[in-house]
This record gives structure tokens, C-alpha cells and sequence, in this order.
């Protein structure tokens, strides 16, 4: 074909060949006396080519093994460099395991395995031409992330309108890549126009400038993308101090506090049931006023309260004590005024920009993230639920598609919780309602189980937990291989991709998030229709000092 | 070395399918050494050629021989005359492990054994490669109740691995072996290990 496919060939070098296995268990390989074990990694792509498919396969171990026992007895004398070079290969000799992941036919189309390759056959390294036939090219559906960890020249595609039907997952320890490999999904689902997204920006790392661990600076998807993105801000004075000019300042009036709001703030702010019904009590007998109401009542108030109702008194102290602590929240107001933020927010979304809700200095407050992202994600998705229903025969009335940003996922969607708050009713409903998470976390085991086997697109940097581990490979077939895999990445910048939005598990080191990413995204929105424009972009970008 | 190649070394005394024997002045020079690949060239068509490896040169005594070795001094005269007119030839036995068929060299024993007074060739560089490229003759060798197999097998490798050009050939051709025979001695540890560093290049 052509003169690259001359000079490379299509087949690599043999690596071994196929000893035994079975479809369940995976295909067990005799490494060549010539193949170097060190040069190789779980995690990596490999092929078998059978007689009528290739089988794509990925490395889940790797080992050594002998033909006769005695010599692990008596070790030959490897200082000999002939009879280290015999004896490696031919008695002692090294094996993999290999997991058949995906079958590609003769006509380059891909598919489920449903066999394995007959005996005997070569394994030899996956080309570039493989990974292409799987993963296939980017387009305005496919969206590249990252490419896989030996072939830094080809590209890993995840399908971003399966990545946003469903629940998406990025999971990894602290510090291994996760806000950069969410800024760089979000940025391919903006940029596509995949869907319209609302991020809840703990740590205000997705809006505007970031800064790297090592000090230099990174861009935020509102430079990335002006119009299409809003930033608003729960604390305006962190916005400013930090170079951003908020579309938005969300106050939320304490009349607009509902007892529904506190049930996913149970276990942080530890609130009991009973404390949950006194609340909902209040605010049946004194409205919208009755968290005011309860936190300037005086004693006679409180008396008669207790007497009247079948609140008891030390419910109701400990409800007007956890409810003091949302006093230090200067984004709570005593009432309402003009358009409410949820209903400004749901504007933007409708016209396609996507908002970033920064929290400043309120990022340190798990009740405060936990209280507005429950808040405001309750009041959208109804509305959500509202319009879609209005307009089931008419599509093109229906509210664009939305993906809600979350950090500490577990938080919400702990199993005590998960029934109670909205994230778990809107990860368990599918795409019904057109609306679905991104969840990031570092603790994927304490996250529901239930919720988690509705997370569509699982993206995982390491973890070291094994509990972490096994949540996150739950229901995943071949997952036995993965978890040799997970448990092995480097610290930063590599992860797994599985689920609804890949053909098969893959292993990539996440696509650099710099001035080339820019330039990409530049040209992405149509911003830049010539490379020669997106160049001088980026050297523009260079001297903004940005990395 | 001595004569030139197309110089028969000998010619076959006694032959069997497995082995056969050669006969030879006693002008030691041109006999070839042990572990070498020879041929024999059949005087007939519809014969093979039979490749064999040296594994033993006999020197049998005669009369002459036993009297001089009781004699005083031996003149260099005496030793000479004596080499030349010997009664009993120098015996050289070798062990077939192929032929040549229409299809290249194969590692079987040949169909037929050499016949009597056939001529026994050493190989050239070439032959030996040829018949050298694949080792499935080397069970034969190792199984071989009548030969010394391990020192046979040595001598023959090192002497076949200097038809390779380079040293890194040669070390490449010799870990192949050694590979082949750690395969074949898998279960006699010892046996490989002695052998293995029989043929480690110095
Ligand atoms: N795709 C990437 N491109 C460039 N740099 C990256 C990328 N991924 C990770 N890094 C580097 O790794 C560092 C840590 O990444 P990041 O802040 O995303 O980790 P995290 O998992 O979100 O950590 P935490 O749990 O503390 O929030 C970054 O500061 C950056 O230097
Ligand atoms: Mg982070």
C-alpha cells in the first residue's frame, strides 16, 4: 500500500507464541528465546494473528516459567554469559498472559471475542495499524485523550456521545492526573458539542488559569473556549483576586433552603433522621422562613415548639446548631432577589454555554459543596425532567444534553446517601432525563455499588487500594487482567479508559494538556481554520506565559 | 591443512547403516580431526551421499611397528619408511547422521550404507554449513551408544562453527545449539551443563 506500510510492514516482531489459555481465563504465551522480558509491561497491546482474524489482545501478566524443575534446584551459572544466553529461552523461559480483548475480521471490521486463536500461533507486538482499526480515527464524534503507552504516535478515541449518554467516572489517587484528564474530556465534549456541561469546581481548577504542581500555568476551559463556557462564583473576591471576571455571583436565600436540600449533607454534617423530621416539621408549620425562623427563635418559641410537635427538644438544639454553620456562608442570603441563580444557570445551559461554578474560598467546606451542588443539581434536573416531558414528541424543544461535573463523588453517593440524593437518582435513571454525571473521586470503593455499575465510562489513573481497585473494575469482563494493570500505572498522566465510550479497556498516557492542546482546541471550535493560524496562536499563548 | 579437498581421506573398509569405517595411509597429516564432517561419495548413481562424523581414528599395530618399538633408537629414516609401508591402515570410524536427498540434506540415516572402497571426503566450508543449518541430527549423536557423545558433539560444534564468518556468527551459531540441546537434555541437567560448557567459546 503505502510506502509507510512498505517500510514498517504490517506485522512486528514475533514476541512468542500461544500455548494454551481459554476464552475465560485468557491465552497463555511462551515468550522467543530472543524476546526481552524486561521490555515488556502489562498493560501493552499485542496481537495474535489467527488464521481468519486477528485477535487484539492486552498483556495482563507476564512470568517465567521451566521445562524441568530440577533446575530451580540448581540454578546453571549465569555469570557465563553463553550459558546465561542458552539457558534463557530454552529451559528457563519467559511467559505472558495475555487477555483476548477485541477481534478485528479481514475486512477491518472489529468486534466481540467469542473464540481464541488455535495453538501454535505467532503473538507479535499491536502496530500502529492495529490500534487504528480498533480505536478508529478522531471525528466530530471520537475525540482524542491520550495515546496508548507504546505507540506515543497513534491515538486513543473515546466516542463522546456514548461518553455523555452515561455516566462518566474519573477516578485515581491525589495528585495522579485527575483534574487534567477531566479538563481535557470536558474540553472534547465542549468543543464537539457533545453535550452542555455544568461543573461544581471545588477547587476552582476547570474555570480559568490553574496552576500546575510544579508552579507553571495552565489554562481553564473558559480561555479555552469564551462564549461557550460562564464562569460563576460563589465567592467573588477568590474570582477576582485570581484574574477572573465572574458572568455570575450565585447567592442562594435561606428561604430557598428545603429540608430535601440537608438529607445529603447526613453523614458530613452528621444529622439524624429525627433531625430531619423536625426540620421538615418547621417547614410546614412556618414556610419558607424556617430556617431563619428556628435561628433567631428565642426561648419561648423553642419552649412552645417542643410542646406542640412531637419534636424533641434535643433534635431540635442539634438541628439549630448544624444549621448555625452555614452562617459563615456568605453566599447564603437572608432572601431572594431577582432571577434566581439556578434559573440564570439554566438560561446559559439551554443556550449551549457551559457553566463553571467556582467555589473560592467555600471549596475547603464540604458542607458548602455538598449543600449548593445538591441545591442547584436538584432544582435543573427537575426542570430538566419538566421540559422533557413537555416536549417527548418534539425533540428540538428539549433541553440540550447535560453533564454535571462533581468532585469528592463519594460524598454524594455514599451508600447511606446514594437513595436519598439527587446524584444517586440521576446516575440510576440512565439517559432518560438527558442528564448525567461526571463524577471524580479518589475513593471509587465507597461510592454505592449500585451507582457505580450505572458509571457508563470508567477513566482511572492508579490506585494502590484494592478495594478502590475492585469497585472500579466491578462488572468489567477480563477486569482479573485490568487490575494487574491499574495497580501498576506510573503517578501521573497514564490511566485505563473502559466502559460505554471505548471498544475495548485501554491503557493511555493522558494527552498532554498544553499550548498543542490549545492550538487543538482552537481549531476544534473553528477558531482557527488554518495551521498556520493555530501556530501563531500558540506562540501567542507562549508569550501569555502560559506552559 | 593436507591434501587438497577433492583428495579423497580414505576409503570405506567396513560400513553399516548407522556407521562406517575408513581406511587410510598413515601420512597422519590428512587425516581429518575428530568431531569433523565427511562425506562419503558414492562410485555408483542412485546412491546417496552420506554425511557422517569422525568419532574415533584407530592406529593398529603391525610386526614392523612392534619391533621397532623395542629397538634402541628410532632413526627419523626408520619412522618415515615405516608410516609409508605399513601393512594396516589407519582406521578411521564415523557416524552417519544424513544424507543428501533430491530435497537438500536430511538428518535421517540413509537408505543405504556406503559400500566398500567408496571415497571418503572431508566437507568443505560449505557442506558443512549446509548440512550444520538444522540440529535434528544432534539426538542421534546424544543417543549413540558407541560414541563418546558429549566430546563427539563439542568437537563437532566448535569445529562447525568456525565455517561462520564473523565471531558474532559463531557465538550466535553456538547459543543456537546450545538452545537445541537444552531442549533434547532437559531431563539430564548434568549431562547438559557438562556439555554446554564443552562448546563455551573461549
Ligand atoms: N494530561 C496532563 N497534562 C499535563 N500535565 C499533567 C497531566 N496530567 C497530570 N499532569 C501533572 O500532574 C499534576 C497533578 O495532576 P492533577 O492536579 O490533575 O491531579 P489530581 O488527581 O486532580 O489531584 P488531586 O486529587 O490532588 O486533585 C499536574 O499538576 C500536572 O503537573
Ligand atoms: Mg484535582
Amino acid at each position: 500500500m503505502s510506502d509507510l506500510d512498505d517500510f514498517f510492514g504490517r506485522r512486528a516482531p514475533r514476541l512468542g507464541v500461544v500455548t494454551g489459555g481459554s476464552l475465560s481465563r485468557g491465552i497463555d504465551v511462551k515468550l522467543d528465546p530472543y524476546t526481552d522480558i524486561e521490555d515488556l509491561a502489562v498493560g501493552r497491546y499485542v496481537v495474535v494473528d489467527g488464521h481468519r482474524r486477528r485477535f487484539f489482545c492486552m498483556v495482563s501478566d507476564i512470568g517465567l516459567d521451566n521445562t524441568a524443575q530440577q533446575i530451580t534446584r540448581t540454578p546453571p551459572d549465569m555469570t557465563h554469559p553463553f550459558l546465561r544466553d542458552v539457558y534463557t529461552g530454552s529451559i528457563a523461559f519467559g511467559t505472558m498472559h495475555i487477555a483476548p480483548m477485541l477481534t478485528i475480521e479481514h475486512d477491518g471490521t472489529v468486534g466481540p471475542v467469542r473464540t481464541i486463536p488455535p495453538h501454535f500461533m505467532d503473538v507479535r507486538t499491536a502496530t500502529e495499524q492495529d490500534i487504528n482499526d480498533v480505536f478508529g480515527e478522531e471525528d466530530d464524534n471520537h475525540f482524542n485523550i491520550g495515546a496508548p503507552l507504546e505507540l506515543p504516535e497513534t491515538q486513543i478515541n473515546v466516542n463522546l456521545k456514548r461518553l455523555t449518554e452515561r455516566s462518566v467516572g474519573v477516578f485515581g489517587k491525589s495528585g495522579t492526573g485527575k483534574s487534567f484528564l477531566t479538563r481535557v474530556l470536558l474540553a472534547g465534549v465542549i468543543a464537539r458539542r457533545a453535550a452542555v456541561n455544568l461543573v461544581f469546581d471545588m477547587h476552582n481548577d476547570y474555570g480559568y488559569e490553574v496552576f500546575t504542581e510544579k508552579g507553571t500555568r495552565v489554562k481553564g476551559l473558559k480561555q479555552l473556549f469564551d462564549s461557550k463556557v460562564s464562569i460563576f462564583t460563589l465567592d467573588d473576591e477568590s474570582s477576582r483576586r485570581r484574574g477572573v471576571r465572574p458572568d455570575y455571583v450565585v447567592q442562594i436565600p435561606y428561604t430557598e433552603i428545603e429540608p430535601e436540600d440537608l438529607a445529603a449533607l447526613k453523614r458530613t454534617m452528621d444529622i439524624s433522621d429525627t433531625m430531619l423530621d423536625a426540620a421538615y416539621t418547621l417547614r410546614r408549620m412556618w414556610g419558607r422562613n424556617w430556617i431563619q425562623s428556628l435561628l433567631t427563635a428565642d426561648a419561648d418559641t423553642i419552649e412552645e415548639l417542643i410542646n406542640s410537635t412531637s419534636i424533641n427538644g434535643a433534635s431540635l438544639t442539634a438541628l439549630t446548631r448544624r444549621l448555625e454553620r452555614f452562617r459563615r456562608f456568605e453566599f447564603l442570603v437572608p432572601y431572594g432577589e431577582g432571577e434566581s441563580a439556578v434559573e440564570t444557570i439554566l438560561n446559559y445551559l439551554e443556550n449551549h454555554t457551559s457553566v463553571v461554578l467556582e467555589f473560592g474560598r467555600y471549596g475547603n467546606a464540604l458542607e458548602a459543596y455538598l449543600l449548593v451542588a445538591n441545591y442547584i443539581t436538584r432544582r435543573i434536573r427537575n426542570r430538566y425532567v419538566q421540559r422533557i416531558e413537555e416536549s417527548l414528541d418534539d425533540e428540538s424543544k428539549q433541553p440540550p444534553q447535560l453533564m454535571i461535573t462533581i468532585e469528592e463523588a463519594h460524598k454524594f453517593l455514599e451508600p447511606q446517601i446514594a437513595r436519598q440524593t439527587i446524584f444517586g437518582v440521576i446516575a440510576r435513571e440512565l439517559r432518560k432525563y438527558k442528564v448525567t454525571l461526571l463524577v471524580i473521586d479518589q475513593r471509587p470503593s465507597a461510592i454505592d455499588e449500585e451507582v457505580m455499575s450505572q458509571i457508563g465510562t470508567r477513566v482511572t489513573a492508579l490506585l494502590d487500594n484494592d478495594k478502590d481497585i475492585a469497585a472500579v473494575l466491578m462488572g468489567v469482563s477480563g477486569a482479573q487482567g485490568l487490575r494487574e494493570v491499574l495497580a501498576r500505572l506510573e503517578t501521573k498522566q497514564q490511566a485505563i479508559v473502559l466502559g460505554h465510550a471505548v471498544p475495548m479497556p485501554v491503557v493511555i498516557r493522558t494527552r498532554s494538556y498544553d499550548a498543542a492542546f490549545y492550538a487543538a482546541m482552537g481549531q476544534a471550535v473553528g477558531g482557527h481554520s488554518t495551521a498556520a493560524e493555530a501556530r501563531s496562536s500558540l506562540y501567542g499563548d507562549g508569550s501569555d506565559g502560559f506552559d | 591443512m593436507g591434501a587438497p579437498m577433492d583428495e579423497p581421506v580414505g576409503r570405506v573398509l567396513r560400513a553399516s547403516t548407522e556407521s562406517f569405517s575408513a581406511g587410510a595411509r598413515a601420512e597422519m597429516l590428512n587425516v581429518p580431526p575428530f568431531g569433523q564432517v565427511v562425506k562419503v561419495q558414492p562410485r555408483e548413481e542412485g546412491r546417496a551421499v552420506i554425511y557422517g562424523l569422525l568419532y574415533d581414528t584407530r592406529i593398529d599395530d603391525d610386526p614392523m611397528v612392534r619391533q621397532l618399538v623395542l629397538a634402541d633408537t628410532v632413526s627419523e629414516e626408520m619412522v618415515r619408511d615405516q608410516r609409508m609401508h605399513r601393512i594396516t591402515p589407519v582406521e578411521m570410524s564415523v557416524l552417519c547422521i544424513g544424507y543428501l536427498s533430491a530435497q537438500g540434506v536430511r538428518h535421517t540415516l540413509p537408505p543405504h550404507p556406503a559400500m566398500s572402497l567408496d571415497a571418503v571426503h572431508m566437507c568443505t566450508s560449505q557442506e558443512v554449513r549446509a548440512v550444520t543449518e538444522r540440529f535434528d541430527y544432534f539426538r542421534l549423536v546424544l543417543n549413540s551408544g558407541m560414541v563418546p557423545s558429549e566430546q563427539l558433539l563439542a568437537a563437532h560444534l566448535l569445529l562447525s562453527s568456525e565455517t561462520h564468518d564473523n565471531e558474532q556468527d559463531q557465538y550466535a551459531y553456538l547459543v543456537e545449539a546450545g538452545r537445541e540441546i537444552a531442549r533434547l537434555l532437559s531431563n539430564d541437567l548434568p549431562r547438559l551443563d557438562n556439555l554446554l560448557r564443552l562448546i563455551y567459546p573461549m
